[in-house]
């Protein structure tokens, strides 16, 4: 006996107990299913009670939380990318958790490699130090910008990794800060975030001979004593040649970090 | 790797940040005057007393190498003493500066800083990037052992540096950071606005401010006598 033939015979048995107890005769009101009879709650569904007082403040209270998220959520965003006011992807993505971890990850990353720095801390010649971090300090930002492509992604790493610095080398940390920001402000100016790899690349470059200048202003202002000012001061050319060498080493570096997350990518590791 | 420097009791982490930048920028003001090195002494008997003899002992043959090598090169360089003795109390004043980061657990200044409501972002990235640093030194190194192990060749070869050891890092990296996240997660971290509890929380003490106070006493004591 198969299902249907099953609803059959209890549908039949049901009619049958109906009649009988209606006196033998078939009540064909039911049997229509026009009318409802005295049995027909047999056929209904359970009603269902009516909500206690505390069930139903319980429900508002829960509407309104949803209400309040509802508000809170901005409707701007949708699938975790933000919209402008025109309906075009915005400037500014939020960032998620992953975001933040790898950019932590790269920075971390930077840091390690650039351990060869204190090495040649004091040696008398200005820019040294950017010329021996110049690479692992635009290969693994410029990989961080290439996966993340948020604008404020250099800012993020700066501040993760200046904050090291500033307990070992307050000068550097506060000129790594200033340049990111600059950093940022011109990508956004010219590229209008990281979308295209130009702007991945020439941020990436930047993060590191940005810091030269800044450095030399602050030296001017808080510290005259130093001896990469006084360097200098002394071999003004020696300054330039190891600017521009501080500069083409970065470009390297932003070069092989695009390379890179470019292999990666096709190596199906690198998701958006 | 750097758990083993750390101290049982460390000052109030923000203080101990203003610490650092006091010690180096008298350090630094003050190099080429040879009270500057009676002033970095203090300071090193400053974090003795105050419990910092782990990162006061592991210092000191590092801050002799280091310092030996600049005022190696200073001397050579200029052949004067004065500017050799700068050379020294330079190093020394960076290594002092280095020893309230060493000294302190990251999850300390992590929960200093979310007490003090700094975003969940850096804080976050904060404590990975403090933590994670000596774990990606040893995945260079289990990159180079790999490399040894594969016979990849010289690192002074471009192509094996690239292909041996920047691609399988940068993909290490990648994975780290995948597994990362997801584990943080699943614990509930989020870069929104979202309330959070701080377990235990990092309280100020008297030692804390007597330790601030003694540092900032000293620098200033110092530039005076020496400047003015």
């Amino acid at each position: 006996m198969n299902k249907e033939d099953n609803v059959k015979y209890s549908d039949k048995v049901m009619a049958e107990e109906k009649q009988a107890l209606n006196g033998g005769e078939p009540n064909e009101k039911t049997q229509a299913g026009a009318e409802k009879s005295e049995l027909d709650w047999l056929d209904e569904d359970i009603p269902v009670q009516e909500e206690s007082a505390q069930e139903q403040e319980n429900a508002q209270t829960s509407n309104a939380g949803t209400k309040k998220r509802k508000k809170r959520q901005n409707p701007n965003i949708r699938d975790g990318v933000r919209y402008n006011k025109k309906g075009e992807v915005a400037i500014f993505q939020p960032f998620t958790v992953k975001d933040i971890v790898f950019l932590a990850i790269i920075g971390a990353a930077a840091l390690i490699t650039s351990a060869v720095m204190p090495l040649v801390a004091q040696v008398p010649i200005f820019g040294l130090p950017q010329l021996v971090t110049g690479l692992q300090m635009s290969i693994f930002p410029t990989i961080g910008l290439m996966k993340v492509r948020k604008a404020g992604s250099v800012f993020i790493v700066a501040v993760l990794v200046s904050v090291l610095e500033l307990f070992m080398a307050p000068a550097m940390g506060v000129t790594s800060l200033i340049s990111a920001l600059i950093i940022e402000l011109l990508n956004i100016a010219i590229f209008k975030g990281y979308r295209k790899d130009i702007a991945c690349f020439v941020s990436g470059m930047l993060i590191n001979p940005m810091t030269l200048p800044f450095y030399y202003l602050y030296c001017l202002a808080f510290d005259t004593n130093s001896i990469f000012f006084k360097a200098a001061g002394d071999s003004p050319w020696v300054a330039v040649g190891i600017s521009a060498a501080v500069l083409a080493v970065c470009a390297l570096g932003a070069g092989l970090g695009i390379l890179i997350s470019r292999e990666i990518r096709k190596a199906g590791l690198m998701k958006k | 790797m750097t758990d083993r420097f750390h101290a049982k009791n460390p000052v109030y982490p923000l203080f101990g940040f203003f610490a650092a930048i006091l010690i180096f920028a008298a350090g630094l003001a003050t190099a080429k005057h040879t009270d500057g090195l009676w002033y970095l002494l203090a300071v090193w008997l400053w974090f003795l007393l105050f419990g910092y003899w782990r990162s006061c002992l592991v210092i000191i043959p590092f801050a002799a190498v280091f310092s030996g090598i600049f005022a190696g090169i200073t001397y050579a360089s200029s052949g004067e003493l004065p500017a050799t003795l700068a050379a020294v109390s330079r190093c020394v004043a960076v290594c002092l500066a280095v020893l309230p980061g060493l000294s302190l657990p990251a999850v300390k200044l992590t929960r200093n800083l979310s007490q003090l409501h700094v975003p969940r972002a850096v804080t976050l990235g904060m404590m990975i990037v403090l933590s994670f640093a000596p774990l990606l030194g040893r995945e260079i190194k289990r990159i180079r052992e790999a490399m040894r192990t594969r016979g990849a060749g010289s690192l002074l070869n471009p192509k094996v540096f690239y292909r041996a050891l920047l691609v399988p890092f940068a993909a290490r990296l990648v994975n780290i950071s995948d597994t990362l996240s997801l584990s943080v997660e699943t614990r509930g971290f989020c870069t929104g606005k979202a309330a959070y509890t701080v377990y235990h929380p990092v309280k100020l003490t008297v030692r804390d401010v007597l330790f601030l106070l003694g540092i900032t006493a000293g620098s200033v004591a110092i530039i005076v006598w020496c400047f003015i």
